[in-house]
């Protein structure tokens, strides 16, 4: 028995059918991509075809099709409801135009559908029943576990709804719609909606939605409550004087971090919603009687047009709006500190905020915004000035020192200091790459370590600098892989690019020393020069909204430019700078210490100071 | 598609760029051989006998401890027709390759010097691995043996020695710390003649011999003050047989005399170029001689209190030139036993330190134009300001008429202090008046 | 074309300086001392002057047709066919003088730090610098020139007060040099050196406020005219004057002299940032306006596709002299004579003959009615 059975099996043996593998697939999407071969392949058939009327269109069009012919690529998003069976007409009806019915059941049916209410573990429906006007309604409300506060879900919409109902109202003449809004929700923020796409906007925000038979609208109450981090000192932007909070992930949260230094009611915040399927709120801020009309409708416009799917972060917005993608520069600024931006705005400058990003847009920037520190304006003016040129000799080392000691070293071994060349010539001596390579390889390996220890968890970081710092270093120098004087060069470099106050602008100088390296590797200082000119001529063409990068230098500006390589004493900075074109240039009258006796020697008060 | 051919053509100048990289010019700092200094001899037949001082590197920079290799230099010595021809040679014989650009000292055999440099000065100018501040100096002597027993005592450095001692003439005046920039230009001068530093090798081995050289060095008056003598005479015993003093005079390229150590100090005080030096001068006062029959002697220290005054009047067809030359100094010390720190000593000790000099002035003057017949002390540019057209100048010819010239020189010392002493007391008769 | 491409006075002056002044470091004080020995600043002061009054007639006239250039100029003096003779003439003249300058600043490079490098490959960086200038156009470019030339004009300074310790005055006499004729016959011909002047009518449609070309021309003749003017007395200050006609490079040989100090000295390699920066901006300025006036004269719709052809045949023409010497000849003895003429007299002429035409059509016109 067990042998015929097993004989059998040998005798007829078939192969298991492979499994097919999972393959991500979206039918819909090969759909799509056929239909634009197709027609792709219509466009080359045209031309051979006899339809002459075809022909003309064709050529025609020609010129206006060949911009857009990448663009046809791009395949649009299906809404859902295409995919969605289409059994019953009347959800079919509701569901296209999107009107709200006054049908309990089939709103609960939609919004059911729409939520997939059975597999969605945190999608929660709670029912019950509204007694208005001694009539009972069904209804029910519906939000996402975890988004909302509880708590306020209890006690200012379901305790009302359920309970004071029966409470005594002069509501005799209101209609049920009216007394509930009026009456039963005490919830501070709180939406009639007549579509479901508004209920379900706000629900996906971490809202409610209540639906009550026989009314043809749904109301939708903010009750957020979601986890999220509180106000925090700055981790990117330290300073030691000054204000230390920073944005945290929320819109709102941010946007009253802003309020609750400016305190203005010119200062706007305007809701933009920002991406096909995240929907994440945006907000473009600026005040009113300071920022340029033209200006904000620009940010507006940009802000408007940006089709991206899932937005999760400014810096992920930032792309989407800069100028120029390729340009070695930033051209927004992304900052954390609520001070900074409140000192922009008041420039006349317009910033974006970002629902879910610590980091808040500030458009436009100049080149020497991004290398100001929020420190620069609450340390005395002859500090900060001497910060800033610490910091702008920090960007030149960064950039070119590695660059200039090997253009030195192999071109132009005149301009050392004789001592110093033989110091470099001996410490070469037993070191068996050329000079361009043994700098290739340190700063490389000090990029390493640089990414390695922002990625390594937390505990092991001070390790692996100090292996890499001090072992890396001392070791390459006894094994003769590169001279010392290389080490002081690179260590030197690394300090260097720390100065940078901004993050992404340091990236580029960190990138662009390769370059440089590379071109005195190959013609020395005429190397660099050719490098720094190029750098320079796309610098100065960039644009940042409209303001050019170099703005107040190159072009020239007429404004007074107080604030730009150098700072100017706090007093004296009287004109907000003219290249972002403010409606009111004026920051502070011109004497703004007016207890100060004045230069003609007549003080304030009319008095002379004999004593000058 | 234009995205495309850019990013295409990017990487193709990128790529290029690697690969040329290091092709022509780069040459590492240790491939090269730094010449610190180069001799320059006569050799037969038009042949110039080359000699290299290369820095070792090793034995200067990191690497071993200083001076544990025993020579910081080495010695090459070539022979041909010209200066980059021999170089040529040496690189087909050392690993490294010769790189003038740290050159500190050009030496020149007097016997070249003689003949006439400007053959090979042009080489100087011409070659852009030639520093213009390289110095020039001039030794009596073969320039390879000079080389050869340059050996730096109080450096590790050999680069650093030649070019401090050779800038050493700022504190000394001894010396006039010639460049291959200053050389060049005032030989192709119209108004001056070049001059350049006088080096040799001592013949001194021993401080025995040193009364000898006294001796045989004493002018007429019975005296050798410092520097009254040329490098070769210096009375001096040190390790390193070197020497630096006075000054090689041109005419034209070829050199024509030497002027000693003071008197390159005169050179320095007429030409406005003197720093601040000491200098000695017979003690005039009733103290002159002590009891044992030795001259006292004074030491000031004198520098220029204003820039000399060079005026030329042409009187009879002869140049009268007319220098007036103020010095400043502090007194330094006096071995008499007069006080000159105060009131009437002082006034006493300028005017004969006025006259004094002012008589070495001239008969300097005088030996540039009857011994030289070279004008090196920029007299010539006082009577070029005087001309407007160059045709005029060219035809008056300066460099002859300056064999005619009469000088009339006028020298003021001014003695400012008298070092942290305001008087002196001398010992011998305070104890004699209280015996 | 870009149409909303605009330069402030600022720009213009800072392009209008540069393309003067560079030749301050290649060969201007040892020719100009070649042709008047030491009185050669006296030569370039009278031409500043002659230059700056010529410049007041020309803006005089000018006035009438502020914001066009000189193309425009010529078509309302001789009709379509004068501008394109016009276009031509100022098209050989940019064309002469960029390919020129290229191979000068190339063999400067090439004698002064890249020895043993082909002039070609040299001459190739030079060109990348010139297409991506050109590219992204007048208004990059000259943003560029407003941020650069106050660097280069401080280096320059810097030169000069460093050779303080070398100055002699006396090396100035005889004061005459070699005689006021010279002088005089000389100076005609090198008010060449002013030729570049010509661009400021090329800048003229792009510039904010029409009429303000007046006043950058004339800030821009005053302070090219003082650079050129110290230059050269710096120069003979420092080499007397037949040892002032012997360097190939005067500013390098007068950054080679600065010592101060040990440690500061031979810096002269540091001098070559601010040659190959000036020689940067040069050609691709000049490269612009070579594309520019091509474009302009033959009513071409697109510039930039100009530019590539244009370089390659710069390229070309800039490695035909066979040396150093050729190269200077080129220079010294065809273009200075003759590029004056082109340059400031026949601008003059079409300005006038444009005045009268446009003079008496509006009489004609006055007349009519």
């Amino acid at each position: 028995m067990k042998i015929a059975s097993y004989l059998k099996s040998i005798i007829l043996f078939k192969p298991e059918e492979p499994k097919k593998p999972f393959v991500l697939d979206d039918f819909e999407h090969r759909h799509d991509e056929n239909a634009s071969n197709r027609t792709e392949d219509e466009n080359a058939d045209v031309p051979d075809g006899d339809e002459e009327k075809e022909k003309a269109d064709n050529d025609k069009n020609n010129d206006c099709n060949r911009k857009t012919e990448r663009k046809k690529k791009i395949t649009k998003p299906i809404p859902i409801d295409n995919n969605e069976g289409k059994n019953n007409e009347e959800e079919k009806e509701h569901a296209e135009d999107g009107k709200i019915s006054s049908s309990f059941r089939t709103c609960l049916e939609v919004i059911k559908k729409r939520y997939s209410a059975d597999i969605n573990g945190d999608f929660k429906i709670r029912e019950f029943k509204v007694r208005v006007k001694d009539k009972v309604y069904p209804a029910f409300v519906c939000f996402f576990d975890g988004l909302v506060n509880s708590s306020i879900i209890n006690n200012n919409i379901l305790v009302p709804l359920m309970t004071l109902s029966v409470m005594p109202m002069d509501t005799e003449e209101q209609s049920v719609r009216d007394i509930i809004y009026s009456h039963l929700i005490p919830q501070n923020q709180i939406k009639m909606c007549k579509t479901y796409q508004e209920v379900v906007d706000e629900v996906n925000f971490g809202g409610i939605g209540i639906f009550i038979d026989s009314l043809d609208v749904a109301f939708a109450a903010d009750v957020k409550g979601w986890e999220h981090r509180s106000v925090e000192k700055p981790t990117s932007e330290l300073n030691i004087r000054g204000p230390r909070e920073s944005f945290i992930e929320t819109n709102r949260a941010n946007s009253a971090l802003l309020r609750k230094i400016l305190k203005d009611e010119n200062l706007i915040v305007e809701d933009v919603l920002v991406g096909e399927r995240s929907k994440t709120p945006c907000s473009i801020v600026y005040i009113k009687n300071i920022a340029n009309t033209r200006l904000v409708d620009e940010v507006r416009k940009r802000l408007k047009s940006v089709k991206i799917a899932y937005l999760r972060d400014s810096a992920e917005l930032e792309q989407f709006l800069e100028d120029d993608t390729f340009l070695p520069a930033p051209q927004l600024l992304l900052t954390e500190r609520p001070d900074r931006v409140a000192a922009y705005l008041g420039e006349g400058r317009v910033a974006i905020i970002v629902h879910g990003s610590p980091f808040v847009i500030v458009v436009p920037v100049t080149f020497f915004n991004l290398i100001h520190s929020p420190e620069d304006y609450y340390l005395r003016y002859p500090y900060s000035t001497l910060l800033r040129f610490i910091r702008i000799l920090g960007i030149l080392i960064t950039l070119f020192l590695p660059s200039i000691y090997l253009a030195i070293t192999n071109y132009h071994q005149e301009m050392l200091p004789t001592d110093l060349l033989l110091a470099i010539a001996s410490s070469r001596e037993k070191v068996p790459f050329p000079t361009i390579a043994s700098i290739l390889i340190m700063e490389i390996a000090f990029e390493l370590i640089r990414e390695a220890g922002i990625r390594i968890p937390g505990p092991i970081g001070p390790t692996l600098s100090i292996v890499g710092g001090l072992i890396l270093g001392q070791a390459a120098v006894s094994a003769n892989l590169v001279s010392p004087i290389l080490i002081i060069i690179v260590a030197v470099t690394g300090i260097g690019s720390f100065a940078v106050p901004d993050f992404s602008l340091g990236y580029s100088f960190r990138a662009l020393r390769f370059v440089y390296i590379l071109l005195a590797g190959f013609a020395g200082l005429l190397g660099i020069t050719l490098g720094v000119f190029i750098h320079f001529l796309l610098l100065v063409n960039a644009k940042s909204f409209g303001v050019p990068f170099f703005a107040p230098f190159a072009p020239k500006t007429t404004g007074k430019r107080t604030n730009t390589i150098f700072r100017a004493p706090l007093w004296k900075e009287e004109d907000r700078p003219d290249f972002v074109n403010p409606k009111d240039i004026k920051q502070q009258p011109f004497i703004s210490r007016e207890w100060v006796i004045s230069e003609k020697g007549v003080n304030t008060d009319g008095s002379e100071d004999h004593n000058r | 598609m234009i995205i495309r051919m850019k990013t295409i053509l990017i990487f193709l100048i990128i790529i290029s760029m690697i690969f040329l990289s290091g092709c022509f010019d780069a040459f590492e700092p240790d491939e090269l051989a730094y010449v610190v200094a180069l001799g320059l001899d006569d050799g037969a037949d038009g042949n110039l006998i080359i000699t290299l001082l290369l820095a070792v590197p090793i034995a200067v920079g990191v690497g071993p401890e200083p001076g544990e290799i025993e020579n910081a230099t080495n010695i090459i010595t070539v022979a041909a027709p010209t200066i980059l021809g021999g170089i040529n040679i040496v690189n087909s014989l050392i690993s490294k390759r010769i790189n003038f650009t740290h050159a500190k000292l050009i030496v020149i055999s007097k016997e070249l010097a003689e003949q006439g440099v400007e053959r090979f000065i042009n080489t100087f100018a011409r070659f852009r691995e030639f520093r213009p501040d390289t110095h020039i100096g001039i030794t009596r002597g073969s320039a390879e043996e000079f080389l050869k027993e340059s050996k730096p005592v109080l450096e590790f450095n050999p680069s650093k020695h030649f070019e401090l001692i050779m800038e050493s003439f700022e504190y000394t005046g001894f010396s006039n710390g010639s460049t291959i920039a200053e050389f060049y230009s005032r030989m192709e001068c119209t108004c001056n003649e070049a001059l350049a530093i006088l080096l040799d090798i001592s013949q001194i081995e021993d401080s025995k011999d040193l009364t000898e050289v006294m001796y045989n060095l004493k002018n007429s008056e019975g005296e050798v003050l410092e520097g009254d003598y040329t490098a070769t005479d210096m009375p001096i015993v040190y390790e390193n047989k070197v020497r630096q003093m006075g000054t090689a005079v041109f005419k034209a390229d070829k050199m024509v005399g030497e002027l000693t150590g003071r008197e390159t100090f005169y050179y320095l005080m007429v030409s406005g170029k003197l720093g601040q030096a000491y200098y000695t001068l017979p003690d005039p006062g009733e103290g002159a001689k002590n009891i044992t029959g030795k001259r006292e002697y004074i030491t000031l220290r004198l520098g220029q209190a204003r820039k000399p005054e060079i005026n030329v009047k042409i009187k009879e067809n002869r140049p009268v030139v007319n220098v007036q030359v103020s010095l400043e100094g502090d007194i330094l010390s006096i071995t008499g036993n007069s006080d000159y720190s105060t009131g009437e000593g002082l006034k006493k000790l300028e005017n004969y330190a006025s006259g004094y000099v002012k008589e070495r002035v001239i008969s300097f003057l005088e030996k540039t134009r009857d011994e030289f017949k070279s004008d090196i002390c920029f007299i010539g540019k006082s009577v070029k300001k005087t001309f407007l057209l160059w045709d005029d100048w060219i035809n008056y010819n300066w460099a002859e008429e300056y064999e005619n010239a009469d000088f009339v020189v006028d020298v003021e010392v001014k003695i400012r202090r008298s070092g942290i002493m305001v008087k002196q007391v001398p010992a011998n008769q305070l104890k004699g008046d209280i015996r | 074309m870009d149409q909303k491409t605009t330069i402030g006075n600022f720009e213009a002056a800072c392009l209008l300086l540069n393309l003067i002044l560079s030749k301050i470091i290649l060969d201007f004080p040892r020719t100009v001392s070649e042709d008047a020995g030491s009185a050669a600043w006296i030569m370039i002061l009278l031409d500043s002057v002659v230059v700056y009054l010529l410049f007041l007639l020309i803006s005089r006239l000018y006035r009438k047709f502020a914001g066009n250039d000189l193309l425009d100029v010529g078509e309302i003096a001789l009709g379509e066919i004068g501008r394109i003779i016009a276009g031509i003439i100022f098209l050989i003249q940019f064309m002469y003088i960029t390919h020129v300058v290229l191979r000068q600043f190339a063999e400067d490079i090439k004698v002064i730090s890249l020895t043993s490098t082909p002039v070609s490959i040299v001459i190739l960086l030079f060109s990348i610098g010139m297409i991506v200038g050109a590219y992204l156009g007048l208004e990059a470019i000259s943003r560029l020139h407003v941020l650069a030339i106050p660097l280069l004009a401080a280096a320059f300074t810097l030169i000069l007060l460093f050779n303080i310790p070398r100055y002699d005055i006396s090396r100035l006499s005889p004061w005459l040099g070699l005689g006021v004729k010279a002088i005089l016959q000389k100076g005609i011909i090198n008010l060449s050196y002013f030729s570049e002047l010509i661009a400021l009518f090329f800048l003229m449609p792009f510039l904010k406020k029409k009429n303000s070309f007046a006043e950058i021309g004339r800030y821009g003749i005053f302070f090219s005219g003082l650079f050129l003017v110290l230059s050269s007395l710096c120069y003979l200050m420092v080499y007397q004057y037949p040892t002032s006609t012997e360097f190939f490079l005067p500013m390098y040989q007068l950054a080679r002299t600065i010592k101060i100090g040990r440690f500061f000295s031979r810096i002269e390699a540091a001098f070559i940032l601010i040659w190959a920066s000036s020689a940067f901006l040069y050609l691709s300025s000049s490269l612009y306006f070579i594309t520019y006036i091509f474009q302009r004269t033959f009513n071409l719709k697109y510039r930039k596709p100009l530019i590539v052809p244009f370089i390659i045949l710069i390229f070309t023409l800039s490695l035909l002299p066979e040396n150093l010497y050729s190269t200077l000849r080129v220079e010294m003895h065809i273009y200075r004579i003759f590029s004056w003429i082109f340059t400031l007299v026949f601008p003059l002429i079409l300005v006038i003959i444009a005045s009268v035409r446009t003079g008496s059509k509006k009489r004609r016109e006055e007349a009519k009615p």
